[in-house]
């Protein structure tokens, strides 16, 4: 048998890759989440910082611009702080004195123009610091005055706030998933655990089946394990059925040899000069029988097959005969189409033999005739216009080797292994006087869903 | 009568030929399908015995064989399988006839003489031929009912003229299904056998020579 993991190794298996999935899907869409929520709130700062800035500008008779009253933020009065702040005359004519205002923290410097785009709305980007630190940088152009020069506002900020605050987010996401990561694997190892339980209990009721402690699944069992002990509990019974079968037919074969194995032996014990046909006779009884157990024994009944058509094959089996019996002028009739849901191989023989025996005996016709009830009950009926049987030898017929007439080529086993095969299959055979004479003969299964 | 024996089974074989050839049969022998098939295609046969498990090519595909190139001489199949399922793919590929294994060598040859004398066109076991009859069970030749005398080879010749009874039979045809292959035959030799059977059948006058074509069987002048 090939190995193939264990369903507790496929279900962590698939938990795991669950986990995995989703812990890859998951982290850095919280972190994207959490560092975009940071630099919002940083741009939000920022804007109303640049708003701040905004209100405390003034612009003089003479055109030039002050700022009213400082910025509240100390960040912005020390020096390199990272935060700054600038104002600077788009228009070149302005003189030198006026064209820049900036924060302290800015000191003599003056932040760069770079070359972003410039509108009347903020527009945000990232910058580095003089020393490389990472900032963010707010621009806005806005005209002091209704006929004023216009004017670009600047206000920049550090953002190491940002990346700690990522970092922080790092460190408890990591912590609290792999808390969460080794909470659900112990509940799903709880749940393999827990959820195979009865697999265990059915492989230990099974041993005691084997050990003969029991002969069922004994006990309740989860409902989706119901049609798994069921099919189990068919499978016993069935098995049971083969074995009582296959005992009994050694015992009757056992005893069937008894007889043409003593009388060769008492031919062999004392020659006598006819010895050769009794020994001949004893050995055709011993052929006959292996024929019959061979026939039964290939029987394939007990395992699970498609529909198959009877009326092709009563009509092939037709053929034959006629061209066995060719000296026999028969005319042969069928009506009806039905469905035998076991071994064609089967079929054949039982059909075979009921044709072949009202071959035989018939003057003229053989009829059959194919029956299919609702629910896949199956009758077939096989029935000639020979001499028949009185009602007393009716019920001897299907006896092992019983032949009523000597004259006609047979062993004898024909309608028995019929009767043996249609009890594998569940069915039956019945035998009775035809309406006109004749012997008719009925297979009869009345569900061929199943066989036994 | 020329019969293809086809079996591997040497002992059943040897047993089976003889008893054939004791029953006025010409025998050939195949102990391999392939040998059986172009035995059958390249020989003429009245009869062949085939049995089903052979070495090189099974005997249901030698007999398809045989019937898809539009051979049409009766077959019998021997099986040791007994059941209907095989006698049916028997039947399906072209078999006249079964025997089931293990078989009794009488019944065979009777069987095989009834194929032929069906393939001839003779629905009785006893072929008339006006004063003449033959059992051909019995493989007896009853001439106005008393039995007839005939060497070895004058009933084989006599049979084969019997079965084709009011047909012309030309000589080459006589070797073909009488005559043993390996057999030195003088050129006379039919004519003598011809002149024996014709002595013998005395006054019936049933036995024609067709000048240039060959004998003939019959009681119409």
């Amino acid at each position: 048998m090939k190995q193939v993991a264990s369903l507790r190794q496929r279900l962590l298996r698939a938990a795991l890759w669950t986990m995995l999935s989703g812990t890859l899907v998951l982290a850095p869409l919280l972190a994207w989440s959490v560092r975009e929520g940071l630099l919002q709130a940083h741009d939000q700062r920022l804007t109303t910082t640049l708003l701040s800035l905004v209100a405390s500008l003034d612009r003089k008779a003479d055109g030039k611009v002050v700022q009213r009253r400082p910025l509240l933020d100390p960040a912005f009065d020390r020096p390199a702080s990272g935060w700054y702040w600038q104002v600077q005359a788009l228009d070149t004519s302005a003189p030198l004195s006026v064209s820049v205002l900036r924060s302290r923290s800015l000191w003599d410097r003056d932040w760069p123009l770079e070359p972003v785009p410039l509108d009347a709305v903020p527009t945000f980007h990232t910058a580095k610091d003089f020393d490389g630190t990472p900032l963010r940088v707010v621009r806005q152009r806005i005209r002091l005055g209704r006929e004023g020069a216009e004017w670009m506002l600047i206000v920049v900020g550090e953002t190491r706030a940002v990346s700690a605050g990522l970092r922080r987010f790092a460190v408890v996401m990591a912590a609290g998933m792999a808390v969460l990561w080794l909470l659900q694997w112990l509940a799903i190892r709880l749940q393999v655990h827990y959820g195979l339980l009865p697999l265990v209990r059915v492989r230990t009721a099974l041993q005691r089946i084997r050990n003969g402690d029991q002969q069922r699944l004994e006990g309740d069992w989860p409902i989706e394990l119901h049609p798994l002990v069921e099919s189990i509990h068919q499978l016993l019974e069935r098995n049971g059925q083969l074995v009582e079968r296959a005992r009994r037919r050694t015992g009757d074969l056992a005893h069937a040899l008894k007889h043409p194995l003593s009388q060769i032996d008492t031919e062999a014990q004392a020659p006598a000069p006819d010895s050769w046909a009794r020994v001949a006779e004893a050995t055709a009884h011993l052929r006959r029988l292996l024929d019959r157990h061979l026939t039964l024994a290939a029987s394939a009944a007990q395992g699970q097959h498609a529909a198959v058509a009877v009326g092709p094959i009563c009509d092939a089996l037709a053929a034959a005969l006629t061209r066995i019996h060719p000296d026999r002028p028969v005319q042969y009739l069928r009506e009806g189409e039905g469905h035998f849901r076991g071994a064609v191989e089967d079929l054949e023989d039982m059909l075979g033999n009921l044709l072949d025996n009202a071959w035989k005996w018939t003057r003229r016709h053989v009829w059959v005739k194919v029956v299919e009830r609702a629910g896949g009950a199956l009758h077939v009926t096989v029935r000639d216009d020979g001499p028949g049987l009185d009602e007393a030898t009716l019920p001897l017929a299907t006896q092992r080797g019983r032949r009523f007439d000597e004259r006609t080529p047979g062993t004898g086993l024909g309608l028995h292994i019929v009767q043996e095969l249609a009890t594998d299959y569940g069915g039956q055979m019945d035998l009775r006087i035809a309406a006109g004479g004749g012997l008719e003969a009925e297979l009869r299964f009345e569900s061929t869903m199943t066989s036994s | 009568m020329k019969l293809l024996l086809v079996e591997d089974d040497t002992q059943l074989a040897d047993k089976l030929a003889q008893t054939f050839r004791e029953a006025g049969f010409r025998v050939e022998c195949a102990r391999d399908g392939a040998t059986a098939e172009f035995l059958g295609a390249t020989e003429a046969v009245d009869a062949a015995v085939l049995d089903l498990g052979l070495p090189q090519m099974d005997g249901l595909s030698v007999l398809r064989a045989w019937r898809e190139a539009g051979l049409r001489f009766p077959v019998l199949i021997m099986t040791a399988r007994g059941r209907w399922h095989d006698k049916l793919a028997g039947f399906d590929a072209g078999a006249d006839d079964f025997l089931v294994k293990p078989v009794h060598i009488a019944e065979t040859v009777v069987r095989v003489q009834a194929l032929i004398r069906r393939a001839s066109g003779h629905a009785k076991a006893v072929l008339v031929c006006g004063r003449l009859e033959l059992d051909t069970h019995a493989g007896r030749f009853l001439l106005d009912g008393a039995p007839l005398q005939l060497t070895a080879q004058e009933r084989r010749i006599l049979a084969y003229l019997m079965h084709h009874s009011n047909r012309v039979i030309p000589r080459a045809e006589f070797w073909e299904h009488v005559y043993d292959r390996d057999a030195e035959v003088d050129s006379n030799s039919l004519d003598v056998l011809i002149g024996r059977i014709r002595r013998k059948l005395g006054d019936a006058r049933l036995l024609h020579t067709v000048r240039g074509q060959g004998f003939r069987l019959s009681d119409q002048p």
